[in-house]
């Protein structure tokens, strides 16, 4: 069983995430099951989706100290899920500018592999921030070491789009996988 | 067929399709909304879709049309239910003929919600039936069995998934069931009259009708037990997924336990009579109330039996309040089977960090309106009323406007009375446009009727916002039907309102103006706050700060408190994609370094 956490703000994609993972899933006859948080919470506040696929999954939530990755939209949010991840396990991120006074504020575990990503030049270059979702999916699936990969994720986002967001999307997969070659490891 | 990705919510409403539902009305609520808006994407051109205007309404309506001879699903969030427990309570007695599911979401937490209220009390209370699913797969098979059992029974049945049912997505295989088909047509037949006498009857009737629906429950498939232990594990709903996962995770064996999902009320009690003797320790897993817990002590009473113990909500042993979750439960099955904890093995914090709020959107129409008020009642003594939805959120600091929030509609009614013992106070009530439409248009008339003072403050955006951007009436364009609107205006005009006014959010000297000529009136005065939620907006007028006049006094983000404004080096900044172009940090802005310049944000 392969277990993500989606972490993000309302408003950044974290739900989207979560459901391109468990359609490729099902696609891949797998068996999938998530938890989300949809309603209130999306104004803005904290967004997290439970993501598990793979075989005798029961429950839709992933138990603290159990999730092989955290996917987050936001570095903050990457630090406040830590507690889910396994040992080894690992959290990807969007690099932040304040990212040594949240560093300072939350201790990070020295367990896991944090992952931060300088997307703020290709934000600019490419106005790629509203997709920084996919671009996540790319770096976390690109090395195939999960159940589904980069390249499952693009039959589901070519099945499921269309004109311009779908090539969007698919330009953010694609970057994302070249990101994930340049990730800045913290520790 | 196929498995197809869906969560709970869709589950439901696919099952009710193809179970043959022909009439479906509902109220948005978190997390109920998704049944109303997944049966009118798939539907057909034999089904009839409404959002109602309250959860009342919607359930009579669909009473109507199943007394015709249609199948109908009514959905809601938990409490949903209390506004429509009037017909919910006599549908009971009368019964119906078409086969009624009520979905009513309860949610453990609350997550979204004003109450832990819990659904299963009220199906015991009403002896109405009630299924509670512990997974999206069994979600769509119970709404089915529940438009069976209601035919059968002629009852309407409570469907009661929870959020984590709702909201929880997985692969489901649908599956056309073919029900007696029914004869369409309301035939008139004193059964559908409700007089004392006849009550006497169906009382005796709905009596009857719980007792043999808990033999029914007998042979459901959900009953299904697990291993041939001495401890009894029981658990309602998702719950059920926990436990499962729990056992895994503790690597029990069958032969230490038996566990069983306690899937349906009344509770089939015969397969727990036969074990009741024979174990030594019970653990029954549920949310929000001790429901099934307190079954259990009633059957060890009325059998005579000594209990043993039992390990639950009641006895202490699970939190009283709140979700659940598998760690919990893992904790209290290595209590329940006497499992030494595992050495932590990974090091760094466990401890659950505090999460981001929710706050009202960048741009949003209700934090200028909000805004407007507080400046025209500064200095002044001010109550303000709030209400439910995302105007809930002007509770928030900076802006700090909503004194008391109780229940749909309640914001009127409270701020009536309010008025009337401190009468020298200025009271505001805040409500949104689905909420007056919903419970806040009798208020007002109680208000006209009783010679209340009262300056009522209309957040009008356009749609019911909080939910996902539903119409209402004042919108028209609803789910079947050609668009009929409905003038706020009108209606308030009709009540009795004397004094209308309608006011931009974004016209910040304006509305100070009309607020301070409106609140010293007597009676019963409206301002509408009319421009639509920025959720829908497209078009954003860009903002832009000038840095040499910036001094990053940091003024606009302490009135108004908007998330795209951060204070950077020296100056405001503002967040692009968040930025919604309103304008209001511009009028806000002492030094006048925010400025809308023209043109719009790619």
């Amino acid at each position: 069983m392969n277990e993500f956490i989606i972490a993000g703000i309302g408003g950044q994609g974290v739900i989207t995430c979560s459901r391109l993972i468990l359609e490729t899933a099902l696609e891949k006859g797998l068996e999938v099951r998530s938890a989300e948080t949809i309603g209130m919470a999306q104004r803005g506040g904290s967004v997290l989706s439970h993501v598990r696929i793979g075989e005798q999954i029961y429950s839709p939530f992933i138990p603290v100290g159990k999730a092989d990755e955290v996917i987050s939209m936001d570095l903050a949010e990457a630090l406040r899920n830590q507690r889910y991840l396994k040992c080894s396990g690992v959290a990807q991120t969007p690099d932040h500018t304040d990212r040594e006074s949240l560093l300072a504020k939350t201790m990070l575990r020295s367990d896991i592999n944090f992952n931060c990503y300088d997307m703020e030049n290709e934000w600019k270059k490419t106005g790629t921030k509203r997709n920084t979702n996919i671009m996540m999916l790319g770096i976390v699936f690109s090395d195939g070491r999960y159940l589904i990969s980069e390249k499952d994720i693009e039959k589901t986002l070519i099945k499921r789009y269309s004109g311009e967001i779908k090539k969007r999307m698919l330009e953010a997969l694609v970057l994302g996988a070249e990101f994930s070659r340049k990730g800045k490891r913290i520790r | 067929m196929q498995k197809e990705l869906m969560m709970g919510n869709h589950a439901i409403a696919l099952a009710a399709i193809d179970a043959g539902v022909t009439f479906v009305s509902g109220y948005p609520g978190t997390p109920a909304t998704e049944v109303v808006e997944t049966v009118y994407k798939n539907k057909t051109d034999d089904i009839y879709v409404e959002w109602s205007v309250n959860e009342k309404v919607a359930l009579e309506v669909a009473a109507g049309a199943s007394y015709s001879g249609c199948r109908s699903i009514v959905a809601m969030k938990q409490v949903g239910l209390n506004a429509c427990s009037d017909p919910a309570m006599n549908l009971s007695y009368i019964g119906v003929r078409g086969g009624m599911v009520i979905v009513v979401a309860d949610d453990p937490g609350p997550i979204s919600s004003q109450t832990e209220q819990d659904t299963r009390n009220f199906a015991l209370y009403s002896k109405l039936p009630l299924f509670d699913p512990s997974s999206p797969e069994e979600a769509y098979t119970m709404t089915q069995k529940a438009f069976e059992i209601s035919e059968k029974y002629e009852t309407p049945v409570i469907l009661r998934p929870t959020t984590r049912v709702c909201h929880s997505y997985a692969g489901v295989r649908r599956n056309k069931i073919s029900l007696e088909p029914l004869k369409k047509g309301f035939e008139k037949d004193n059964k559908w009259v409700c007089f004392p006498a006849l009550s006497y009857l169906n009382h005796l009737k709905v009596e009857k009708r719980f007792a043999d629906l808990k033999k029914e429950f007998e042979s459901l498939l959900y009953c299904q037990q697990y291993g041939w232990g001495n401890t009894l594990i029981l658990s309602s709903g998702v719950n059920g997924a926990y436990v499962k996962e729990a056992i895994q995770c503790l690597d029990l064996q069958e032969e230490q336990y038996i566990f069983m999902q306690v899937a349906t009320i009344p509770m089939p009690e015969s397969a727990i009579v036969s074990l009741m003797d024979k174990i030594e320790k019970i653990v029954v897993v549920e949310e929000l109330d001790g429901v099934i817990e307190r079954q259990i002590y009633y059957l060890y009473g009325k059998t005579g039996l000594t209990a043993p113990r039992i390990y639950g909500k009641i006895s202490g042993d699970m939190k009283a309040a709140g979700e659940n979750t598998v760690d919990e439960i893992i904790d209290l099955l290595r209590k329940v089977f006497a499992i030494p904890e595992l050495a932590e093995n990974h090091p760094g914090t466990r401890d659950k960090a505090e999460g981001k709020k929710a706050v009202l959107c960048a741009g949003c129409p209700h934090r200028a309106a909000f805004y407007t008020v507080k400046r025209a009642m500064k200095d002044q003594k001010a109550v303000f009323c709030g209400d439910i939805g995302c105007y809930t959120l002007g509770k928030a600091e900076p802006l700090n406007m909503v004194d008391t929030c109780l229940c749909m509609g309640a914001g009127i009614t409270i701020g009536l009375g309010i008025q009337k013992v401190n009468p020298d106070d200025i009271v505001f009530s805040f409500i949104g446009d689905s909420t007056f439409f919903h419970s806040g248009i009798q208020g007002i008339l109680n208000g006209i009727y009783n010679n209340g003072k009262l300056t009522i403050i209309i957040l009008d955006n356009g749609l019911t916002a909080m939910t996902g951007g539903q119409p209402t009436p004042e919108t028209g364009a609803n789910l079947c039907q050609s668009p009929q609107t409905v003038k706020i205006e009108q209606v308030l005009a009709g009540l009795g309102v004397q004094e209308i006014s309608v006011v931009s959010p974004y016209s910040l000297n304006e509305g100070i103006d009309i607020i301070r000529k409106t609140a010293v009136l007597d009676g019963i005065k409206a301002i509408i706050f009319r421009s639509p939620c920025k959720k829908k907006q497209v078009a954003k007028k860009m903002v832009k700060v000038n840095e040499e006049v910036c001094n990053g006094c940091g003024f606009c983000i302490q009135e108004l408190g908007c998330p795209a404004m951060t204070l950077g080096k020296g100056f405001i900044q503002i967040d692009k994609t968040d930025c919604n172009g309103c304008g209001l940090c511009t009028m806000v802005c002492q030094r006048q370094a925010i400025l809308q310049i023209g043109g719009e944000y790619e």
